[in-house]
């Protein structure tokens, strides 16, 4: 009894080991593969990370919206293996018009957590996630799968992101032509004056959550020729104020974030806001979302200050210019007529 | 005598701190223009720097009071309205108002019906105790916070990221920065009345905090004064956290500093923790407002009046006895 107990155990040693010893072979396998293949490329990401990108990329898994437009954005669609959540059917418009099968991809988690064990299944080549998501980092470095932490803050950052992303997947001649429409608008915007219009910007969830100067929305408004009047703020991000501060500003135009339940009738109707000089006069406006939410630091972001020149400065910017610019960005980009 | 003086001084305080608290806030006053009847400095006063006032008055002092009543019924020095689960409930129901409606209001109803259920719970839970002791209160308390913590981690896993979970967030933090004048009226009238019920019931409340034995010989019904007194005060501290968010300390640290003006467990000092209470949410509420340029989180002061206050009562728990 006591023999065939000693066997036993011996047995299931042995398949432990065995699985394990297999289980090295294969991933040592893969290495062999990888280090056969092409020209590698070194990059420094956007929180001063060196990665080296050692093949042509052909699976990449986006942990964050504003990646996965720049993605579509630089023409890789295809190459998207999974992406971040709550971008499933029907919640990010974007992809329904220009890559529909993005919808059907697994997702990967949300901007505080990532699915480490499904990323690793799906075998990437480079995977994209935003700098919050940096505690991911390692496990994932120590299977060897190489990740890009991005940081789009504002338009620069926005920018350099794309740069960084085509150099990782070899389309800098996209990137480029992106670059060059952006430089076209931002010279264009650059003509209208300068802190003109006193400008406040809603957050999401309450007409009393606002943006302070280092938050991409300000940097937006500053683009359309408008002062941020929260500029004196510099928390990185949404900040809570009181109605009291908002009529201490008095701003002459609310700007509503696109993604926000309230819409422009709520503010003009709330109560608290009758002698705020931008319901006085009107001068309320939603973000459009029929896309994407241009408030946002994504690729479109500069169509966002397009679209806040043309309510700022409707006589220098107009309607018919910002209309036929969006249409130009989303079929140049990603291939498909913008409909209103 | 002295401790006659030291109260005047409380009262005084307060007195001081509301009337700062009208004058100090993002938008600068101007005597003139509001003697001129200037529209919007009237609309600011009105609305929103009396409405906040009266708010921090309103809720400090239930607070203060509710505070009492929590640790003369479970005849303990640490209780506070927290402890059946009323504050757990109300964040479960904040985050759900956040996450499935919009408006202000929405979120102050649903916070207030979440711990209004809570606190049902608890009663329903502890009625099945046969020997109705305080003990099954206090469990039932312990459970129902557990439920709600699950609801509350839930809904925070539903909510998105990128919008509401900050929200959230924040009115568990506390602020009076969404206070206006229109808004607080049924939440002031229900501190009110349940406040005015509670003094009027002093004496069996006092009575409670001496033997139980005792209390039932002079004509106290132990199990049904305890359980009116923990719905009444809970219905006070709901109407105020559905107002306000969480606010941490004011329940338990003023009770404390009461007794150590006072020196007894009496009507005096009930009135005198309600006193220390608004004092307390006043001063923390000035703070908030205007320490920083955006609203910070009221629970802060309070926490940083509360913390060491705790450390020392812990440290001096025996000498207390």
């Amino acid at each position: 009894m006591k023999k065939t107990y000693i066997i036993i155990i011996i047995c299931l040693c042995a398949l432990c080991f065995g699985m394990i010893f297999y289980t090295t072979l294969s991933s040592k396998k893969d290495a062999v593969t990888q280090d056969g293949d092409q020209k590698s490329v070194t990059l420094t990401d956007q929180t001063g990370r060196k990665v080296v990108i050692e093949k042509p990329v052909k699976r990449i898994i986006s942990g964050y919206y504003v990646s996965t437009s720049a993605l579509l954005a630089l023409g890789l669609q295809d190459k998207i293996v999974a992406i971040e959540t709550k971008s499933q059917s029907g919640k990010r418009a974007l992809y329904g018009l220009c890559a529909k099968r993005l919808w059907s991809l697994p997702v990967m988690g949300t901007s505080k957590n990532f699915d480490v064990e499904k990323c690793i299944a799906l075998k990437p080549d480079l995977v994209i996630l935003p700098q919050r998501l940096s505690t991911f980092v390692p496990p994932l470095e120590k299977l060897g799968i190489k990740v890009l932490l991005v940081r789009p803050e504002n338009f620069d950052e926005c920018q350099e992101m794309i740069d960084l992303i085509a150099r990782a997947t070899g389309t800098e001649n996209r990137a480029e032509k992106f670059r060059t429409f952006a430089k076209k608008q931002k010279d264009f915007l650059a003509t209208l004056p300068k802190n003109g219009k006193q400008v406040y910007v809603t957050a999401v969830p309450s007409v009393i959550v606002t943006f302070g100067r280092n938050m991409s929305q300000s940097n937006m408004v500053a683009l359309a020729g408008g002062k941020n009047v929260a500029d004196e703020i510099s928390d990185l991000l949404w900040v809570h104020i009181s109605y009291e501060q908002l009529l201490a500003w008095n701003p002459e135009v609310i700007v509503i974030a696109a993604d926000a339940r309230f819409n422009e009738q709520d503010v003009l109707n709330d109560k608290h806001l009758v002698n705020c000089r931008a319901v006085k006069t009107g001068q309320v406006f939603k973000m459009p979302n029929y896309i994407e939410a241009w408030d946002t630091p994504i690729p479109a972001g500069i169509l966002g200050s397009l679209w806040l020149a043309s309510k700022l400065y409707p006589d220098k910017v107009s309607s018919e210019y910002f209309e036929k610019t969006v249409r130009q960005y989303y079929k140049e980009f990603y291939g498909f007529e913008y409909e209103k | 005598m002295k401790n006659k003086i030291l109260c005047l001084i409380f009262f005084i305080l307060t007195l001081a701190l509301a009337i700062l608290s009208l004058f100090i806030g993002k938008y600068h006053f101007s005597f003139d223009e509001l003697a001129n009847l200037n529209a919007m400095q009237w609309q600011i006063f009105y609305t929103l720097r009396i409405g906040r006032t009266v708010t921090a008055l309103a809720g400090g002092f239930a607070l203060g009071l509710c505070g009492f009543v929590f640790q003369i019924v479970f005849k303990n020095a640490l209780a506070s309205p927290s402890i059946i689960g009323v504050s757990s409930g109300a964040s479960a129901g904040a985050a759900a108002g956040i996450l499935f409606f919009s408006g202000a209001f929405a979120i102050t109803l649903c916070s207030f019906v979440g711990a209004i259920c809570a606190v049902t719970l608890v009663l329903w839970f502890s009625y099945f105790d046969k020997n109705s002791r305080k003990s099954s209160i206090v469990l039932a308390g312990i459970a129902v916070h557990a439920l709600a913590q699950t609801i509350l981690m839930s809904l925070k896993l539903l909510a998105d990221p990128e919008s509401h979970l900050a929200s959230i967030e924040y009115w568990m933090m506390g602020s009076l920065g969404n206070v206006s004048i229109d808004r607080l009226w049924w939440s002031v009238a229900v501190m009110i009345v349940t406040s005015a019920i509670l003094f009027a019931l002093h004496r069996q409340l006092i009575l409670l905090s001496s033997d139980e034995d005792e209390a039932r010989s002079l004509g106290v019904s132990v199990q049904g004064v305890r359980l009116v007194v923990l719905f009444l005060a809970t219905l006070c501290v709901s109407s105020v956290i559905s107002m306000t968010g969480l606010i941490s300390f004011i329940g338990l640290v003023a009770p404390h500093i009461a007794r150590r003006v006072i020196k007894n467990n009496k009507l005096s000092t009930m009135v005198m923790a309600s006193v220390i209470g608004a004092a307390l949410l006043l001063g923390s509420d000035i703070f908030a407002r205007s320490l920083a340029k955006s609203e910070l989180p009221i629970s802060i002061f309070t926490s940083i009046l509360g913390v060491p206050f705790l450390i020392w009562l812990t440290l001096h728990q025996e000498r207390l006895r």
